[in-house]
């Protein structure tokens, strides 16, 4: 099959000037000024949008392109610095917001209730370095039942949801028990020692 | 006689000498083992619920009880049981007294005494509901509010004295008329005057309508200074006119953060 070429007369003229190699620097200004004297064509109106038609591809869902993005593998790069940057920061923080829970934690549910009455249990004693409360509510346990001391305050305090009745308690202050100074109902334990009285709900008169 | 044939001869007398001993005390760890399955046992079978004997169990074991004194509380416990006595106080009081590290022979002690005041306390209620014909049961917890307070101020002369002045009411009320004659008497107040206050309130039926704070009231007030006249003149009249407990407070100059 015989392919014709386009006439094109610039073209035309252009290689006859390939065929004189000493020539070239002729041929150079000739071509300079054949592309200075094209004509300067404008493109037609429709051509971007067209072009964007053909190459605009259809938006998949999202949920689609979630999980092709989750599929595509990765190159992840990291210092070994890094993931133990990560974990220690991690642990700081789990154990800050341990920390301020418990500190912040002072009203405790020993036995959960519809009928639990909140007690406030409370002692002056600026100097002492640790207060707990012990008694019947909590088999004379000291854990969890510690009392906080706010910095610019000197009482101790501590609430705890207990059931309706008649409990027997005291304070241990830096590990000696103390029944409580600020009430008048303590009473012998019968070990030699003296215990404060808490009744709750319908004996609640002591 | 060589010194290496001596030096055998004198070993197996020693081991001979000492088997006996470490037998007998194999012995005696297996018997007091034995001791305390046997009062676990006993103590199931009367009624003790498993939880409780698992609380005591490991309270001991948390406080280094001894094998054979555990077993003897455990059974005591079992014997609470049986006499149908409310366990809480008995179990607490074992518990305290672990927790303090009392010798598990003083609590005994204090576990016996206690127990003859429960059934003392049981004996003179039975009898003053018959002698009032009251179908009332004694619960454990009206049993243990009145028992304990002879643990708490009140003698059983004392306990006796008041249950035969009341008249016939309610064993709460009965419950509440000891417990403020324990608590005025452990603040010493004057006994003729609590007496009338008591009565008084008995025949007023105040004790029903006001439940709370009249005692701290009156504790309060006499921290402050207020006499026993005083208090008990505010007391009296604010039951005859059928007033309040804080009228009470506001007579005698008490206010809320004093209670």
């Amino acid at each position: 099959m015989e392919k014709k070429e386009p006439k094109h007369p610039n073209r035309e003229t252009a290689l006859s000037y390939r065929a004189n190699a000493g020539e070239s620097e002729e041929m150079a200004e000739q071509l300079k000024t054949m592309i200075r004297e094209m004509p300067q064509i404008e493109p037609p109106a429709r051509l971007l949008t067209s072009v964007m038609e053909t190459v605009k591809t259809k938006k998949r869902p999202f949920w689609f392109r979630a999980y092709r993005w989750a599929r595509s593998p990765r190159t992840i790069t990291f210092t070994p610095l890094l993931p133990v940057t990560v974990m220690a920061l991690s642990a700081i923080l789990v154990f800050s917001v341990f920390f301020l829970h418990e500190s912040k934690n002072r009203n405790i549910t020993l036995a959960e209730s519809r009928k639990s009455i909140p007690v406030e249990f409370a002692l002056d004693m600026p100097d002492a370095r640790s207060v707990y409360v012990v008694g019947s509510f909590n088999h004379w346990v000291p854990q969890p039942c510690l009392l906080h001391k706010d910095n610019d305050s000197t009482r101790w305090l501590l609430t705890l949801q207990l059931q309706p009745g008649r409990y027997e308690y005291a304070f241990i202050v830096d590990g000696k028990r103390v029944p409580n100074p600020e009430t008048g109902f303590n009473q012998d334990d019968g070990f030699g020692n003296k215990n404060s009285v808490l009744a709750l709900g319908k004996e609640d008169d002591i | 006689m060589t010194f290496r044939r001596l030096f055998l001869c004198l070993l197996a007398f020693v081991v001979a000498a000492a088997a006996p001993v470490v037998l007998s005390a194999q012995n005696d760890q297996t018997g007091v083992t034995h001791a305390v399955a046997l009062a676990v046992e006993e103590a199931r079978q009367a009624g003790v619920p498993d939880e409780t004997v698992s609380r005591l169990l490991s309270h001991g074991y948390d406080n280094r009880v001894e094998a054979a004194s555990m077993a003897n509380l455990v059974s005591f416990v079992a014997t609470v049981k049986k006499e149908g006595l409310p366990l809480e106080p008995f179990v607490s009081k074992i518990e305290e007294g672990m927790a303090k590290r009392v010798p598990a022979a003083s609590i005994e002690q204090v576990l016996n005494q206690k127990k003859q005041d429960y059934l003392f306390t049981r004996s003179v209620t039975a009898d003053y509901l018959k002698k009032y014909s009251l179908r009332q049961q004694v619960t454990p917890e009206d049993l243990a509010g009145i028992a304990e307070n002879l643990n708490s101020g009140l003698s059983r002369q004392d306990l006796v004295h008041t249950i035969e002045q009341a008249p016939a009411i309610s064993l709460f009320t009965l419950k509440r008329v000891i417990g403020v004659q324990a608590s005025l008497k452990r603040v010493g107040f004057d006994p003729k005057l609590s007496d009338r206050i008591v009565s008084t309130a008995i025949e007023h039926n105040f004790f029903a309508r006001q439940r709370r704070g009249f005692v701290r009231a009156i504790v309060a007030g006499k921290r402050k200074g207020v006499s026993d006249e005083k208090i008990t003149d505010a007391a009296l009249s604010t039951m005859q006119s059928g007033g309040t407990v804080a009228g009470f407070c506001s007579q005698i100059g008490v206010s809320s953060s004093d209670m």
